[in-house]
This record gives C-alpha cells, sequence and structure tokens, in this order.
C-alpha cells in the first residue's frame, strides 16, 4: 500500500509541476503550454467576419449603436462605412479598426503612458522612464481634456471608445488577438484620452529631436571662424518649400540674441533617446494649367519607421456629414491623411526646432533650486509610481523647472546618448493641444480656403499641409506652433539661467509660411527649409537636406502637363542628385593611367562602374552601392579627425561637403592632420575608395564589385512593432534611399503613398506597406509589401454610397442597433439581454 | 427512506477522488485566472483524457508510450487544421517567434508537451486505480477493467 500510496503522489506531483512550468511565462519564452494549446493558444484565432475566407455572420448586433450601419469590404479588405450619422460612424470605425489592430493601439498607448512594464515587466521600465519624463503622458491629459470638451472630438473620441469596447467585449481566450497570447495578458478596457496619447506620441515622433546636443560638443572641437565656416547659419536653400523671392510683409518680432555665446559645460551633457532624425515626406501638387485633367492633382508620401502590423490603417468612412478616404491612426477616430468629394489634403513634417535643452545653474548639491536671472527658482519634485510586472512597482521622481522637465537627472543613466541629462526641456508639444480637431474638420472640409481655417488650430508637430480642391484652388502651409527666437536660437544648448534664451512668445498664425496658387503651377514640400533667407522669423536650423525638394521640382518643370500616372512614377523616382553633383568631380580627380596603382584593381572596376551608372538607386544597382559606400567612406575621412564619430557629435551638413567637393577640392578639411603631407580631394577619395572595397567586401561576402547589387547591400526590413522575431518580414527588395524621391532607408521609408486626382468625382491611387490586418496569421497582414516594393499603387475604391457598383467590392456586413434593458436609452420595457455582442 | 451507512472502502475512495478533484480543481482556477476566462484551464483537455485512459486503458509499460503518442497526435492534428485554415501562416511564424529554423520543429516541440503531459496524466490514471484496487480489492473477472465492473457487498 505504502509504495502505491508513494507512486502516485509522486505521479501526481511531478504532473503539477510539468503543468504549472508549462503554463508560466520564464523571462521572454512565452508559457508554453497555454501559448501552444491547439484549442484557445496561438493557434485559434476569432473567426473576424470582416477577413474574406473567415466565416461569420453578415449583420452584428451591437449595444451602443443608435442606427444602422452599412459595410463595404473591398477585395483589399480595405472597409467602406456608410453610417446614419456621425457617432455611429465613428463607433463604427472603433469596433472594426479594434477587431483587426487592437493590440498594437493599445502596445501605443501603453508606450506613450508609460505603462509597458505592466505587461512586458522591467526590461520595458526604461521605455516608460523616459516617456514619463518627456512629460507626454501629462501633455496627453491635458489635450485629452480639450479633445473632449470640444464639440466636435469630444463625442467623436466618446463613439470611437465605446466601439473599441464594444469589440474587446466580444473577446475569447481563442480569439484574442495573436500578440497577447504570446505576451500572456489581456486587453483593458479602451478609454476616450487614448486618442490625446496616441497623437502626442505622433507630435514625439515627428519633432521630438533637437541637433542641440551633438551640434554642442561639435561646436566645442571648432573654433569660430571654422564652426561658420562649417556650419554655417545661412545653407544654401536652392529650392525651398515656399518658392525663392516671395516678399514678406511683416518683421521678426525676436530680440537681438545675447553678445556673448553661452558655453555649456560638456562634462555635464551625457547623452537621451531621440526618435528617427530622418522622419519625413513628401508631398506636392499641380495646379489644372500643369494637369491633364484640368484640375489639381496631389501627391503624398510619408516617410516613418517601417513597421508590422502596418502604422496605418487605410478606411473609407460616409456620414450625412462626410465621406473621406485615406488613412486612419488606429486608435484615433477620422482619416489623418487623404480626400473626400471636393477636397485633397497631404503634410510633410515640418521640421522647424520647437525643443530646445536649457543647462541649469543650481544653488547647491541639492539641486533643489536653479538661477534664473538674479534669483533662485525652485525645482518642482514629485513621484510617481510605475507597475511592472513580476516584479515591485518601480518609483520616479519628476523634476520640473518654469522651462520644462529635467528629463534625466544628473544622477541617472539616460536610455540613449541623445538626451543629454541635467538639462530642461522646452518642448512645444507639452502644450495643450486638439490636432485631431484640425484633422476632423479637413474630413468635412471641401475647399482649400477651408482648409487654411481648419489648420489654424494644429499646433505640433509642424507640418506642411497643402491642400487642393476641386475649383482649382491649391495651397501649402508651413503650419505649427512657432516660438519666437532670435537668429539661431535653441542651435546649441542654451542658458537656462538667463531670460535672453527664453523663447518669446509665438510666431502668428498669419505669419506662417505659405504659398497659394504660384504662377509656377505647383507647390512641394520634401522637409526642406521652409523658407529663403528673406523670411523674417527664425524657425530653426538644420532643415533636412534640399535634394529630395530639388528633385522634386526638377520633374515638375521637366513637362508641361502632369497626369496621375506621372505622379505615381514620381513617387517611384530613385535619382540622387548629390550623386549627380559630386560623381563627375570624384571620378575627374581619380582619373590617370596609374588607376589601379592608386586605388586596387578592385577600386578601378568599382570606378568603371561608376562610371556608367545613372545615378539611379534601383534594386540591382552596383554603382548604387559602391557610390552610397564610397560617399560615407569619405565624409569618414574628412570629418573623423575632428568628431570622435558621428553620433554624439554633429558632422557638417550634406550640403557643405558637397560643396567642398565640388568647388574646393584643395581645401583644408580634405586634410588628414594625423598625417605630415597634406591632401587634396584626390588623395582623399582614393584612400577612400580603398575603404570601400574593404567595407562591401566584409558587408556582401563577395570581393567582386560586379555583385555588389544594391539589394543586398541596402536590404529593406520592416520589424514587428514589439520587434518579436517572426512577425516582421526582412527579405523585401526595395529601391531608393534617404535622398531619393523613394526615399527607403532600409528600415525607414515611405509608410503611406497616395496620389489624388480631383474632380467631379475623384479618383485616387494609394499603397502602403504591409496590410490593413494586424494578425500576423492573416494574408493580409502583409499583403501590400509587394506591390509597394514596386511603387505599384492600386487604384482606391471611393464609393459615394452603399450601392455604388463597383467589382472589386467582395461582401457587404450590417452592424445593426442591439437593445438592452435598463440602458439610459432603453427603459426597462424589454427583456434583458446579457451579451453586448450578439 | 432507510439511510445507508458507507464503508470505510467507500469513505477513502471518496476522499481520494475529492482530494484529486480539489487539488486539480485549485491549479485549473489558477490557470484560468491567469489566461482571462476559460471555460478549462489549457491542460484540462489534454489531462482529463489521458488520466481517463490511464485509469480504464493503462496496463502494461508499452501502454505509457501508446497514450503519450495518442495525445501527441491529437494536439498536433488539431493544429494542423488551425493552421491550414490559414494557409499554413502560423506554424512559420511560430517557428520565428521562437527562433526555430523549421515549422516542424513547432509542431515536435507541440507534440512533446502533448506526449508528456499526456503519458503523466496516464500514468496518474493507472496509479490511482492502483490505490483504489488496494483500497478496496476487487476480484478480477476477464479482460474488464475492474472500475467498471459492478461490486457486490
Amino acid at each position: 500500500l505504502k509504495n502505491v500510496w508513494l507512486r502516485l503522489a509522486l505521479s501526481g506531483l511531478i504532473l503539477i509541476f510539468v503543468i504549472l512550468a508549462l503554463g508560466k511565462r520564464h523571462g521572454t519564452i512565452p508559457a508554453m503550454g497555454v501559448f501552444l494549446e491547439p484549442y484557445n493558444g496561438i493557434w485559434a484565432f476569432g473567426d473576424s467576419p470582416f477577413e474574406r475566407g473567415r466565416t461569420g455572420p453578415s449583420t452584428l448586433k451591437l449595444v451602443g449603436l443608435k442606427g444602422k450601419v452599412e459595410i463595404q469590404v473591398d477585395q483589399d479588405q480595405i472597409k467602406h462605412i456608410f453610417a446614419e450619422n456621425d457617432d455611429d460612424l465613428y463607433f463604427a470605425q472603433g469596433y472594426l479598426i479594434a477587431s483587426e489592430r487592437l493590440w498594437q493601439m493599445e502596445f501605443f498607448v501603453r508606450l506613450a503612458s508609460g505603462r509597458l512594464s505592466e505587461v512586458l515587466g522591467e526590461k520595458a521600465l526604461p521605455f516608460d522612464k523616459y516617456f514619463i519624463k518627456m512629460g507626454i503622458p501629462a501633455a496627453a491629459k491635458e489635450s485629452a481634456d480639450l479633445m473632449i470638451a470640444d464639440s466636435l472630438t469630444g463625442p467623436a473620441i466618446k463613439a470611437y471608445a465605446k466601439g473599441v469596447n464594444a469589440f474587446i467585449q466580444t473577446l475569447t481566450p481563442a480569439s484574442l488577438p495573436f500578440e497577447y497570447k504570446l505576451l500572456s495578458y489581456r486587453p483593458e478596457e479602451w478609454t476616450p484620452k487614448n486618442a490625446a496619447l496616441l497623437l502626442k506620441f505622433m507630435a514625439y515622433t515627428l519633432s521630438g529631436f533637437s541637433h542641440d546636443l551633438p551640434l554642442t560638443r561639435s561646436r566645442s572641437r571648432l573654433s569660430d571662424t571654422d564652426f561658420a565656416e562649417l556650419f554655417p547659419l545661412d545653407l544654401p536653400v536652392p529650392e525651398p518649400v515656399i518658392p525663392k523671392g516671395t516678399h514678406w510683409s511683416f518683421a521678426s518680432r525676436a530680440l537681438p540674441p545675447p553678445k556673448v555665446e553661452f558655453q555649456a559645460d560638456l562634462k555635464k551633457l551625457e547623452p537621451v533617446p531621440t526618435p528617427n532624425p530622418a522622419n519625413g515626406s513628401n508631398n506636392w501638387a499641380v495646379t489644372g494649367k500643369k494637369s491633364t485633367t484640368g484640375l489639381p492633382i496631389l501627391s503624398n508620401d510619408i516617410h516613418l519607421d517601417l513597421m508590422l502590423p502596418a502604422l496605418w490603417y487605410e478606411i473609407q468612412l460616409v456620414s450625412p456629414t462626410q465621406n473621406v478616404y485615406g488613412i486612419a491612426l488606429p486608435g484615433a477616430p477620422g482619416v489623418i491623411l487623404g480626400f473626400n468629394r471636393k477636397l485633397a489634403w497631404a503634410v510633410t513634417n515640418g521640421g522647424s526646432d520647437v525643443l530646445d535643452w536649457y543647462e541649469l545653474r543650481y544653488r547647491d548639491e541639492k539641486r533643489n533650486e536653479y538661477l534664473f536671472d538674479r534669483g533662485w527658482r525652485p525645482v518642482i519634485s514629485h513621484e510617481v509610481e510605475i507597475k511592472v510586472r513580476d516584479s515591485k512597482p518601480a518609483r520616479l521622481t519628476l523634476r520640473q523647472t518654469h522651462m520644462g522637465p529635467i528629463v534625466y537627472d544628473e544622477s541617472e543613466t539616460p536610455l540613449t546618448p541623445q538626451v543629454p541629462h541635467g538639462l530642461a526641456m522646452h518642448w512645444a508639444a507639452l502644450e495643450p493641444s486638439n490636432e485631431l480637431k484640425t484633422f476632423l474638420q479637413l474630413n468635412h472640409a471641401s475647399t482649400t480656403k477651408e482648409c487654411r481655417k481648419d489648420i489654424d488650430t494644429f499646433q505640433t508637430p509642424d507640418q506642411n499641409f497643402l491642400c487642393a480642391d476641386n475649383t482649382g484652388d491649391v495651397g501649402m502651409w508651413h503650419m505649427g506652433r512657432y516660438p519666437i527666437k532670435w537668429r539661431g536660437q535653441g542651435r546649441l544648448i542654451s542658458n537656462g539661467a538667463s531670460s535672453a534664451w527664453e523663447w518669446k512668445g509665438w510666431i502668428p498664425r498669419e505669419e506662417v509660411p505659405s504659398v497659394r496658387n504660384p504662377a509656377r503651377g505647383f507647390v512641394s514640400s520634401a522637409n526642406q527649409a521652409p523658407t529663403d533667407e528673406n523670411y523674417p522669423h527664425y524657425l530653426g536650423w538644420p532643415f533636412d537636406s534640399p535634394y529630395r525638394g530639388m528633385r522634386i521640382n526638377e520633374l515638375l518643370r521637366s513637362k508641361d502637363k502632369f497626369s496621375p500616372e506621372d505622379f505615381v512614377k514620381m513617387q517611384g523616382d530613385t535619382l540622387s542628385i548629390p550623386a549627380r553633383t559630386i560623381l563627375p568631380t570624384l571620378l575627374k580627380a581619380l582619373k590617370g593611367p596609374d588607376i589601379e596603382k592608386k586605388v586596387g584593381a578592385k577600386g578601378a572596376r568599382a570606378l568603371e562602374l561608376l562610371s556608367t551608372w545613372d545615378y539611379r538607386f534601383t534594386e540591382h544597382s552596383t554603382g548604387a552601392t559602391i557610390f552610397y559606400t564610397w560617399y560615407k567612406q569619405i565624409e569618414n575621412r574628412m570629418w573623423s579627425a575632428y568628431f570622435p564619430n558621428s553620433h554624439d557629435y554633429m558632422y557638417p551638413p550634406i550640403e557643405k561637403t558637397l560643396q567642398l567637393i565640388t568647388r574646393e577640392p584643395d581645401s583644408k578639411w580634405f586634410d588628414d592632420p594625423t598625417t605630415p603631407d597634406r591632401e587634396h580631394l584626390a588623395q582623399l577619395a582614393a584612400l577612400a575608395m580603398k575603404d570601400t572595397i574593404a567595407v562591401l567586401t566584409k558587408e556582401t561576402g563577395s570581393s567582386n564589385p560586379d555583385h555588389w547589387e544594391w539589394r543586398w547591400s541596402r536590404n529593406t526590413q520592416l520589424a514587428h512593432v514589439a520587434k518579436v522575431p517572426g512577425l516582421g518580414d526582412t527579405e523585401i527588395e526595395a529601391p531608393g534611399m534617404e535622398q531619393t524621391i523613394f526615399a527607403n532607408q532600409g528600415a525607414h521609408g515611405p509608410v503611406w503613398k497616395m496620389v489624388v486626382a480631383l474632380g467631379p468625382k475623384p479618383r485616387a491611387w494609394g499603397i502602403f506597406p504591409g496590410g490593413e490586418s494586424g494578425d500576423p496569421r492573416s494574408p493580409y497582414y502583409d499583403n501590400f509589401l509587394k506591390a509597394w516594393s514596386q511603387n505599384q499603387l492600386k487604384e482606391l475604391v471611393y464609393l459615394l454610397a452603399p450601392t455604388d457598383p463597383n467589382p472589386r467590392l467582395l461582401r457587404k456586413f450590417i452592424l445593426a442597433k442591439a437593445t438592452v434593458k435598463n440602458s439610459p436609452e432603453n427603459p426597462p420595457t424589454e427583456k434583458p439581454r446579457e451579451a453586448a455582442h450578439k | 427512506m432507510r439511510r445507508v451507512k458507507p464503508t470505510k472502502p467507500q469513505i477513502i475512495e471518496a476522499v481520494m477522488l475529492l482530494g484529486v478533484f480539489i487539488l486539480f480543481g485549485f491549479v485549473g482556477s489558477f490557470e484560468i485566472g491567469k489566461s482571462g476566462g476559460t471555460f478549462m484551464a489549457w491542460w484540462e483537455s489534454l489531462v482529463i483524457p489521458s488520466m481517463v485512459l490511464g485509469i480504464f486503458r493503462y496496463r502494461r509499460t508499452r501502454d505509457f508510450l501508446k497514450i503519450a503518442a495518442a495525445t501527441s497526435a491529437a494536439w498536433i492534428i488539431v493544429s494542423f487544421v488551425q493552421d491550414a485554415r490559414t494557409g499554413f501562416r502560423v506554424s512559420p511564424r511560430l517557428a520565428g517567434v521562437m527562433s526555430l529554423p523549421s515549422a516542424l520543429l513547432v509542431y515536435f516541440i507541440m507534440g512533446l508537451i502533448a506526449a508528456v503531459i499526456g503519458g503523466l496524466s496516464a500514468f496518474f490514471g493507472k496509479t490511482l486505480r492502483d490505490v483504489n484496487q488496494k483500497v478496496r480489492p476487487i476480484k478480477p473477472a476477464g479482460d474488464k477493467p475492474a472500475s467498471l465492473r459492478v461490486v457486490r457487498r
């Protein structure tokens, strides 16, 4: 008996141990039993009725709807929602987007609000601390109050949240989105305030960077003359957003700059993380006189981090007040970029400097007071608690000055090396704002004139808003909330002890750079400087390099009339103006019979390939790979002797480097100060070519320059939003680079391409990298990728009514009102119903 | 109605079964709470049938392997069907998530989990039967499992 009991106890304990071990997460390894179990685990998925091939009812009854909503689904799984009122429209939008992107929406909300650690554990804590310290959750809270109080955005975000929650209520363990199962947690209730968090996060992505710290470091290594030469405030602006020579009828209100330049204490300036400074975009439009249709045609492609699930959700929203098509931000109501029957709008990042860092002079080691003008001001501190999964809550001390937060205190280790610690930050995005209002108004707008009025409330991130309507009116506004600064203010770390470095109010909206129906017949922007040097206000330095803008304008001047197809083709353009500018000079500098002696046999072959290259960064081009690497090596050889690296220090802008190569081949900047000889461009280019051969041989694994195709060198990849391996796509061949119109940088590039031909009924084309679904198991997770990589835009299905015939429509669904007893809309006379979702 | 006083073996059997149910119920409810409202914990659909198989069909050591193989096959077949519904997109993604070189390894790992739990559950079931027989000895008759027979007292 004893043995049998022992066996029973032992076998039972081992079984329980195995079950518990497989039911628990171990670090990053999910609970394998729960995860792989075939009935509710990762293999199971919800029967989304909206996806082709899945089964499900064609009518869903939802509590919270006021009337009937019809949804047409086309063959690309784009949803066209027809509602009887705006509340139902946003409710349905929330429900639909949640049904495909719930995890992604919630992930970004958690990221922006500093709550990722609650579900991901300690490894997410540095990110949470960073976003909380940057002030994003606090700023979003104030903005959310504005949004809720507004008569347009308040009802929209409330209805949207109801729709999202109606979907969340339908979830079962089997139908939970993939990532929830993988990371073992469940979605929480969606609140209207989440929209504000997502929009503040977008403001961070597009304006939360600063060159102050790396430029201050570079400044410390140069004399006044050299700094003025290499980092000139007046960089050449061959093609500003607003055409050169525009007359301005107002003067700057900025005070004169302080007579003495402030020199920050570099010992204290340890590095904070910044978003990708290459975040940018292209937009352009021709007026009727330059279009084949006789009415404006507009183009937009916006460049952000490439990711899966896709950043955007394509959708058509129709109600009695609007019929708008475009891309929505999962988590926010309405369409962010797109068109309606009469108006199309497009944006590019403005890039003006709205974030400055201030060095503080503390009274004593306690660091509780700092000097400002002639008095001491208190640092206001308070503690917050961050919940951490499987661990004790973390406590965080937030310190605030009158300028803004001290993001990292001296004793803390910053997340990445770009944010200085011990400094106070003044960032325009922390002001309460309601950017959603601008977009919802644009959804309803009819004319470019209305567009101008609607964007007046837009604050951050500043954007080049382009609007075109079907009466032929076209306009571009560099719109945002810009501080009034003296010329050059905020380029370097500023003096936090003096009011001379403070912002002096805001540039009036009527004085922002703008252009309407210019004589040249087109408007365009590509993140370059918005104006020439005659614009009275100082907006920032540096802006993005001018080459994409130059190429766009060059193409727009190359023909009298443009069709939508021409615009699509332009979006796929891969010609590099920097390559075309400097390559002839470089080849000429190395020309001669002893070329093999200078650069070796492989170098000579590489130069041969470059001599026949067409300056285009196409997938199969070897010249593109060689030029790109060669330029990087030239840049390194020129500047690394002065600035230890290009991350902590800022190298001179590309415009300056190109200018030196083409115009000053004997400049002192080509000389290597570590050698006794005096080098010129020719010597430096030859050495850089030898470096290029070594680098590419190592990178590609081939020593044959004929094998160095751009597609191998610049591998395009879309990582998963949470960087989960296996859920991204890594083997994509796509052309382009940062200086070409098709601005593909591998992990960063056009995340939405759109061309709209305005007319009695607009025609439009578009594509985005990814697909409508956020479920990695769905065929619609990444089905647009191939077309995107080949610049094949699909014609968008724009419906005027749900009954509009279109061969690409697949299926129709109805969302109908369900009733619940005791709800405010339904007095307790009907039979009670438990489930919100029938 | 005349009240029948339970025998000592019946009390022991009842207490034993109650103990098993409380134990597994406790573990199950803990798991249910974590997985967010499933009717059954993730392992129950595997453990209970395997335990029943162990009680009724486990005779020799090789039965352990048979039951383990059967539970493993059951999980693999259900998962394969689910994978097929998505056009076999799940297993390659999972292989990526788990940093495995092949989607087949995903099935292998899953099958292994099912086999281990299924086999252990069957063994536990068999031990349960052994204990029951010790507590309440039954004269074996033919091929019928002891627990299926009616015992006259």
